[in-house]
Parts: C-alpha cells; structure tokens; sequence
C-alpha cells in the first residue's frame, strides 16, 4: 500500500505513486491520452468513449480475476 | 471495486465518468461485473491496444484524465486521493476547451456546469457557419443521448431504483430540452405507483446485502444465504430475477476463489 511520507512534497508523492505503485511503464502525466479506445461500453447507454464529453474520466485497468 | 463505487457516487454526478477498461473477454467478465455490483461503466480493450498506449505493465492501474484529455494523474487507484480529483474538475473548463476557438468556449462552459440544454443551443448557434460548431453539436447530442437512455432503458428493464437516481440527477442538466419531459414522466411515475416504490425498497435492499467484499469464500457464502432467505416470497418478480441472478454470479466467482 502506498503511504505518503509527511515530508515529501506533493510532486515527489506523486512521482513515488507513479513509479512505485502504478503498473506502468513510464510516465504518463502531463500526456495526451493515447488513441485507442475502449469498445462495447457497458454499465451505461454509451455508444463511444466521445459520449463523456466534458467530464474528466479516471480509467481503470482490471481484470475479473 | 467497492472504492470505485464510492468515488462514483461521490462524484459521478459531478463531472467524473469512471471506466473500468479490461482486455479479458465479456463472457468472463461480466459474471464479475455482476456480482461485484459494479456501479459504473466499463469497456473493452480489444486487443490491448489502449492498455499498450498507455503502458501498463500490471493491474490495476489507473490513469486520471481531465476533459481536455490529458492525462493528470497515474497510479495505483487505492492512492488516489479525493483532493486529486478535486483539482482536476475545477479545471475542467479549462481543460476541455484548451485548443478549442474562442467562438465555442461559451459551449464548453455550459457543458462543463452541466447544463445541456443550453450547450445544445449555443453549440446550434455555432453550427450555423462553423464546421467546429457541427461537430460540437454531435457531441452534446450524444451526451444527451447518454444520460437520457441510461434513465430510459433502466426504467424499461424494471430498474425503478437505478432510473429513479439517474433521473433524479439529470433533471436539471436537460433544461429546457424536449428530453427533460421524458425524465420528469418517469420520475413521476415511479413516485405515484405504489408497486414500484415498493420494487425500489426492495431493490435498495438487494444494494445492501451485496454491497461487501467479497474476496473469500466464507464472504461469498454469507451473502448467498442472505439472499437465498431474500428470495423466498419473490421469485418470479423482477426482483427475484435480479436476486438469482446476483446468486448464480456470486457462485460463479466463488468457485474460482481459493479459499
């Protein structure tokens, strides 16, 4: 789990999550969000990934197992 | 992901869609969707492109996107922090409408508060002579669509309480929009109809029992007997089918769980 440390600043607390804890290769903050897009939204009336206009989305990356 | 059902609550009505993004098949996963009771959206990473894009290398890992589409923020979901969020939809407005015109920022400033009655119409003005504005048009149009159906099609499948919620939220945000009397229509029938304020009892009560982990079998176990002993008197009604079908789910996950 990751725990901030009181003394270090926001940007390193942030670097530490995203390197430490974040599943992913490389930093990908301050990026445009890749191309490619998910397919067969479910859980709401969505056609495409275009239909969340003026929302900001937090992505998440699971699996069922 | 019950701490992604909270932030969903939390902000979901708020400028925040979450989206759970997998690259294992629909046939295994919405088993799990069902039976976790996942309360917002998720799709398809066919292929695993868009994982690849974005470099994750294990799961979950979550990625914070503000309306402009730049990513602001990536880790583990468990540490991301309200604060973050927070921050990211105060900007939204200027996130959204970063490398739009000067012409149609009065229609992201609408979006973003929420009102898409009146991005519609000024997004229409700009249509008029503006190939932006057409597009923008579309857009609104589909959000619309989204909120509308999502309410629409629940009610159509019995989901009293879920139609109930969502349209509760959107009513203010389809001001003035021919949509917004197809909203207040159902909204004022669940109210009025004796059954399905009851079905929405009984369906807020079906939201209570499952809403626990349920990582281990003995979890699993004690919500199925809830449920079994929820099921008597039902069967055969709506509720009853979302019962057993939360049942045969929750059997489903257990038997892949190891203890």
């Amino acid at each position: 789990m990751f725990r901030p440390i009181v003394s270090l600043t926001a940007a390193a607390a942030l670097s530490l999550a995203a390197l430490g804890m974040s599943n992913a290769t490389g930093d990908m903050v301050g990026k445009d969000m890749p191309d490619a897009r998910p397919v067969n939204i479910g859980g709401v009336a969505a056609e495409s990934f275009d239909d969340f206009i003026g929302e900001a989305v937090l992505v998440e990356f699971f699996a069922y197992w | 992901m019950p701490h992604l059902n909270e932030l969903q609550a939390q902000f979901g009505g708020k400028g925040l869609t979450i989206l759970g993004v997998t690259s294992e098949s629909k046939k295994d996963t919405e088993p799990w969707i069902e039976e976790k009771g996942v309360t917002y959206p998720w799709g398809y990473d066919e292929g695993g492109e868009m994982s690849k894009g974005f470099g994750v290398s294990g799961i979950p890992a979550a990625f914070l996107i503000d309306a402009g589409g730049r990513i602001v923020w990536q880790g583990h979901p468990a540490s991301l922090r309200e604060g973050t969020i927070e921050d990211a939809l105060k900007d939204s407005y200027k996130a959204l409408t970063r490398d739009w015109p000067k012409s149609a920022k009065a229609v992201g400033k609408a979006l973003t508060k929420g009102d898409l009655g009146d991005a519609l119409a000024k997004a229409e003005a700009l249509a008029v002579d503006d190939e932006f504005g057409k597009e923008l048009v579309g857009r609104v149009k589909g959000r619309i669509r989204l909120k509308v159906t999502s309410v629409e099609s629940a009610f159509a499948e019995g989901d009293v309480l879920v139609a109930y919620e969502s349209g509760k939220a959107i009513q203010k945000s389809l001001k003035g929009l021919p949509e917004q009397e197809r909203i207040d229509s159902i909204i004022k029938q669940i109210s009025k109809d004796k059954d399905l304020k009851e079905r929405m009892k009984q369906l807020e009560k079906l939201r209570k029992i499952v809403s626990v982990e349920m990582d281990k079998k003995k979890q699993c176990d004690e919500v199925a007997a809830k449920l079994e002993k929820f099921l008597k008197g039902n069967e055969g009604t709506y509720v009853g089918d979302r019962i057993e079908a939360k049942l045969k789910a929750i059997r489903k996950v257990r038997g892949k769980l190891s203890h």
